[in-house]
């Protein structure tokens, strides 16, 4: 142990003796390096775990087209935040279709419902605006619209983005019409000009009858639906003609385009407001609600038999310029006896239309109008457009004319007919002018022709002169003769005068006159009175007045 | 080929890392120091086998998530995936960036790869005790000690792109996890490979 005691003098260079000898270090156990490894499989271990457990569900998303997704990069979206990622992209085994598999994070599983929805949100322009511009630059992604209902893994995409996600507040409602006429998904529903939703989409129904329109009112405007609120389209450019001038009338611009909704609920009528996928009748126009308000209809066959060009399906008909019905059906009648052609219009009246006054029930409408046809009402054609020559029915009360049916086949009742004004004028003219014709006018005038020449003849004559200047002298001693005549009614006249003052009222004279013939009368009525006496009892003039014993 | 048949080892000496006295040590396991400059002296380094086996393992645990887990994000314009060390090459290749796929290919993949193999390879060796070709193991020993600090080029660039590339919504490069793990892979085969005590190739050789 020399050696420790002094090692560096020991060392000598070749004696292996001379090494000196290393001293022993305390020993510090098991080596602490496997502690590395240990650690990484830990970390490892801990990483793996938990993005085992992050690992959400796979879903399977079916589009028509793969436009803009890739696998591993397109991301699955709520409310623009990242909810999963698309792993693979393929083809549909029948070929229709794309297959996208994406991943969902764990937290999102509860909201894959059947009723979710997936879309591929990309850049559009459309005439609802423009949308997904922010795809432009970060490419397309895939947006959920989540909803509850059965969990599913399974979806098939939407094409377009749904115009009403189910997060957004209010009710939708269906709509039964018998056309979709210019609706698109996307129609703006308004109340009193106010877009209030959308229409979200159509379907025909399974007989192809009819088309099941769903649109979506948005709070809080769902209490403006009622359970009787009417709906009616509101497409198209009214441009109206009236004694105002002209009246063009245009929704918004992107009513035009789209087309739209309206509705409102009738006035005065408090109904509960429409539940959630309440069902109503879209109506073809806002008049159209008005004509389907008349549910109790009559109807009358008018026999024509002058051109009805002009006269449309639909054509009102009116009393006295208020509309009352429509015609429903206009053709052409050969009577088979005599071949005179006839035109039978069917006219539908709304009896609804026509307020009764008075206290006294006047029975039904059709016992109306039949007293009204025993008063003389007629129908005629009028002209109720001189631009486009469109007819329309005027029924009017012409008491003078004798009503004039027509006998045919149909089991309608029948409103007799009159010719148009303009016929009717027509027909006077052609009966005065036949008139004119049997005139013997050529006759006529020449024998006035020839009583002329003898006229003139006659007053050609010299006797004619003499006569004259005759006739002048006559008048001439007429007019003496009346001047003395004149003077010798004057005293006359004056003696007249004078007999008639005494006879005034309070004359002596008049008095007396008075006095003696109210004597004379009581004298005339005691002579009565004998001469009935003696008529009676012809024996008084002996025996005296007997005495009235009865 | 033939070796000198004697060794330090075999009379117990060695010599000290630090003065480079020559030391002797009466057994050839446990710690000791110099007696000159108190410096540790081992014949081998003390359980140098063990050791790269340790760090190798870490080694190959930590290269299954660095390939697994994204390495980087690259986000250009909004658009933008993470890629693993073997996408990135895909589309690097994709792009037409070959010179550039190889590079990343041999320093991502191939070397790591060949580090951990012949580490292995030369343990096993070194633990069967054989003499076969005895001079190319230990050329090829000190070849991957060399070319193993290459495999941190992707480490570094990763770095350099992430500090770099901050341009908000145009460009941004976010670090994955998997550039951690690489990290660790490459940086567990370097000391596993330092740790490897050479002199134990040509022990076997004075057998």
């Amino acid at each position: 142990m020399s050696e420790h005691d002094d090692p560096l003098n020991a060392a000598e260079p070749g004696d292996p003796a001379a090494i000196p000898q290393a001293a022993l270090r305390p020993s510090r156990g098991p080596s602490l390096f496997w502690l590395i490894p240990l650690t990484a499989a830990i970390i490892g271990a801990w990483l793996g775990w938990q993005s085992y457990t992050a690992r959400g569900p796979e879903v399977t998303l079916t589009f028509a087209r793969g436009d803009g997704i890739e696998a591993g990069k397109t991301m699955v979206r709520y409310k623009a935040v990242d909810i999963g990622q698309v792993i693979t992209i393929g083809i549909a085994p029948d070929l229709h279709s794309v297959e996208v598999t994406a991943r969902i994070k764990p937290e999102f599983v509860e909201h894959l419902t059947d009723k979710a929805r997936f879309w591929v949100v990309r850049p559009r322009i459309g005439t609802q605006g423009v949308s997904g511009l922010s795809t432009l630059v970060s490419g397309a992604y895939i947006e959920m619209d989540p909803a509850p209902g059965e969990p599913a893994r399974r979806f098939v995409g939407l094409e377009t983005p749904p115009i009403v996600t189910s997060d957004a507040p209010g009710r939708s409602y269906l709509l039964r019409a018998t056309t979709l006429g210019s609706l698109q998904p996307g129609s703006p529903i308004t109340y009193k000009g106010i877009e209030v939703g959308e229409l979200l989409g159509y379907e025909l129904s399974d007989d192809g009858e009819e088309v099941s329109v769903h649109i979506f009112v948005r709070d809080p405007y769902t209490r403006l639906v009622r359970e009787n609120s009417r709906f009616w389209l509101a497409s198209g450019i009214d441009l109206s003609i009236g004694a105002d001038g002209l009246d063009l009338r245009t929704p918004s611009l992107q009513e035009v385009l789209l087309g739209g909704l309206q509705f409102e609920a009738p006035p005065g009528e408090d109904a509960p407001v429409a539940a959630d996928r309440a069902v109503f009748e879209l109506f073809e126009s806002y008049a159209a609600i008005a004509e389907a308000a008349f549910t109790e209809r009559i109807r009358y066959v008018l026999y024509f038999n002058e051109s009805v060009r002009g006269l449309t399906v639909g054509a009102p008909v009116e009393f006295r310029g208020i509309k009352l019905g429509a015609v429903e059906r206009i053709a052409l009648e050969l009577g088979r006896d005599e071949l005179k052609p006839l035109i039978p219009v069917v006219i539908t009246l709304h009896p609804q239309r026509l307020g009764v006054s008075g206290e006294e029930k006047v029975g039904t409408a059709e016992g109306i109008v039949t007293r009204l046809i025993e008063q003389g009402l007629k129908a005629r054609l009028q002209t109720g457009n001189l631009l486009t020559g469109q007819l329309y029915i005027d029924l009017t009360l012409a008491a003078g004319s004798k009503p004039v049916y027509v006998t045919g086949a149909r089991n309608l009742p029948q409103i007799p007919t009159l010719p148009t004004e303009f016929g009717e004028f027509k027909n006077n003219a052609n009966a005065l002018l036949a008139e004119l014709r049997r005139f013997p006018l050529d006759q006529i005038g020449i024998h006035a022709v020839n009583a002329l020449a003898a006229l003139e003849r006659t007053v050609n004559d010299p006797g004619i002169g003499a006569a004259v200047r005759k006739a002048g002298d006559s008048f001439t001693a007429i007019e003496h003769l009346a001047t003395g005549f004149e003077q010798a009614l004057v005293p006359l006249r004056d003696d007249l005068h004078q007999a008639l003052g005494g006879l005034r009222a309070d004359s002596p004279l008049l008095l007396r006159m008075n006095e003696t013939l109210h004597q004379v009368d009581a004298a005339a009525r005691a002579l009565r009175e004998l001469a009935d006496q003696i008529g009676r009892q012809p024996d008084s003039v002996i025996w005296g007045k007997e005495k009235a014993d009865d | 080929m033939n070796y000198p048949s004697d060794s330090a080892a075999r009379h117990g000496l060695t010599c000290c890392h630090i003065c480079h006295s020559t030391v002797s040590l009466p057994v050839a396991s446990g710690h000791w120091q110099c007696p000159v400059c108190a410096a540790r002296v081992h014949l081998r380094h003390p359980h140098s086998v063990q050791r790269t086996w340790a760090l190798i393992l870490t080694a190959v645990i930590c290269y299954i998530p660095a390939n697994i887990y994204p390495i980087m994000t690259v986000v250009r314009f909004g658009r933008g995936a993470p890629d693993t060390i073997a996408s990135g090459i895909v589309h690097l290749a994709a792009e037409g960036q070959w010179p550039i796929a190889i590079l990343v290919f041999m320093a991502s993949i191939v070397v790591p790869i060949l580090k951990m193999v012949v580490l292995i390879a030369l343990l096993v060796s070194v633990q069967c005790g054989w003499r076969w070709r005895l001079l190319e193991r230990a050329r090829l020993y000190r070849f991957i000690d060399v070319i193993g600090r290459w495999s941190m080029i992707d480490v570094f660039m990763i770095s350099i792109l992430v500090a770099l590339v901050r341009l908000g919504a145009v460009a941004t490069v976010v670090p994955g996890v998997g550039a951690a793990f690489f990290a660790a892979v490459v940086l567990s085969t370097m000391f596993a490979a330092s740790s490897f005590d050479e002199r134990l190739l040509w022990d076997s050789a004075h057998e």
